[in-house]
């Protein structure tokens, strides 16, 4: 495993910035920020004519990457230790999760947890259990 | 114009993930790696990313929920399957079928709206339910469908006082006990299985909105409305 830094101011700036950006989809076109639905109904069936809008939010979440290699000269740090396929499983699994569970961190645990959803809170409750539990049978089960 | 607020939108989101060091798995994965505590490499950053986004979401959505329509939209688009343990215990998502497509909310006036109420047990005729409007409409289902059906979500004044009328007063669940939190309990089969009503059904809210009738008729504030003026019989004479 790859150590990381606990940076708690950096990450709430993060967090309020990604607040913002649910807070703007809100006010503009009234809808959840939930990145998982948002990807997910880039595929059809298209039933409500916001394919436009959500492939802009997609090219805009892609977009930030970018524009922070513009900026600094280098892309932000990614360290990602599994192997291939794993990655492949783990992708499926986490889109296949998270239509189920219709939502997912930014669906339920920011837009959901913030109107008080009873339904979100379990379900944030639940994948992060969840996620815990898998992290430490990878880790630690040996 | 609407498609490129949506991917500045998106750029903000992403830009916070990155700020927050969210977009680095290793991080997410160590907050996750609870196992790592007693080694010190346990990484809370991630609580305080959630930390951050629901204080400005919080806010911000209560801003903006009150609002009677978005920006660029015609309506707010909220899930609506959250809202069934609310503080309104019947189903909002019922409560919303009914006030935007059924009858509830009567083609009456700007403010002949009516609402029937699915009562509680210990509720009888002649009682004056008395609710909260501004708290009915801080529901998200229930503004939306205020919104969609073009009414004032916060000019509601007409759906504050109902009386309990022979028409509106359930006999067969007059016995069972007391507790709003059966309430969903006594929404029809039918309902729980396609989310909707077939029968004409009443709603009802909280219990701490009511409260006894006056022994003047109090008149149902529902210009228009078929509701009939309560029969007082014995029963609630005694009272």
């Amino acid at each position: 495993m790859v150590a990381t830094s606990f940076t708690p101011m950096a990450s709430l700036v993060g967090g309020a910035l990604i607040g913002l950006s649910a807070v703007l989809l809100m006010w503009a076109r009234g809808r959840v920020a939930g990145v998982s639905g948002i990807a997910a109904r880039l595929f059809p069936p298209y039933e409500d004519g916001e394919f436009a809008g959500r492939l802009a939010f997609v090219a805009g979440l892609v977009a930030a990457p970018v524009l922070v290699r513009l900026a600094t000269g280098s892309l932000p740090l990614q360290t990602i230790e599994a192997g291939t396929v794993i990655l492949i499983v783990g992708g499926l699994l986490t889109g296949f999760g998270s239509v189920w569970g219709s939502g997912c961190t930014s669906g339920h645990g920011v837009c959901g947890l913030s109107r008080l959803s009873p339904r979100s809170l379990a379900a944030t409750g639940i994948f992060m259990a969840a996620g815990m539990a898998t992290v430490f049978v990878m880790r630690h089960w040996s | 114009m609407a498609i490129f607020i949506q991917f500045v939108i998106g750029l903000i989101f992403g830009l916070g993930l990155i700020v927050s060091g969210m977009s680095d798995p290793a991080k997410v994965l160590n907050f996750l790696d609870v196992g790592g505590i007693p080694a010190g490499t346990w990484d809370a950053s991630l609580a305080f990313v959630m930390a951050g986004a629901v204080a400005v979401t919080f806010i911000g959505f209560g801003r903006i929920l009150r609002r009677a329509r978005p920006f660029l939209a015609e309506r707010f688009y909220l899930p609506t399957r959250t809202d069934i343990d609310s503080r309104i215990v019947a189903g909002p998502a019922i409560l919303r079928d009914r006030l935007g497509i059924g009858g509830v909310l009567s083609g009456a006036g700007a403010d002949g709206a009516r609402i029937r109420f699915f009562f509680r047990p210990h509720l009888r005729r002649g009682d004056v339910c008395r609710h909260d409007a501004r708290a009915l409409c801080r529901q998200p289902a229930v503004a939306d469908a205020l919104r969609r059906a073009g009414r004032s979500t916060r000019n509601l004044r007409s759906l504050q006082r109902v009386e309990i009328t022979d028409e509106n007063y359930p006999e067969s669940s007059a016995r069972s006990p007391p507790t709003c939190r059966k309430m969903r309990n006594d929404i029809p089969d039918d309902t729980k299985r396609t989310g909707r009503r077939s029968s004409s059904g009443p709603f009802c809210l909280t219990s701490r909105y009511y409260q006894r009738s006056s022994p003047t008729p109090t008149p149902t504030l529902t210009p228009g409305a078929r509701m009939p003026t309560p029969a007082r019989g014995p029963s609630s004479q005694s009272r």
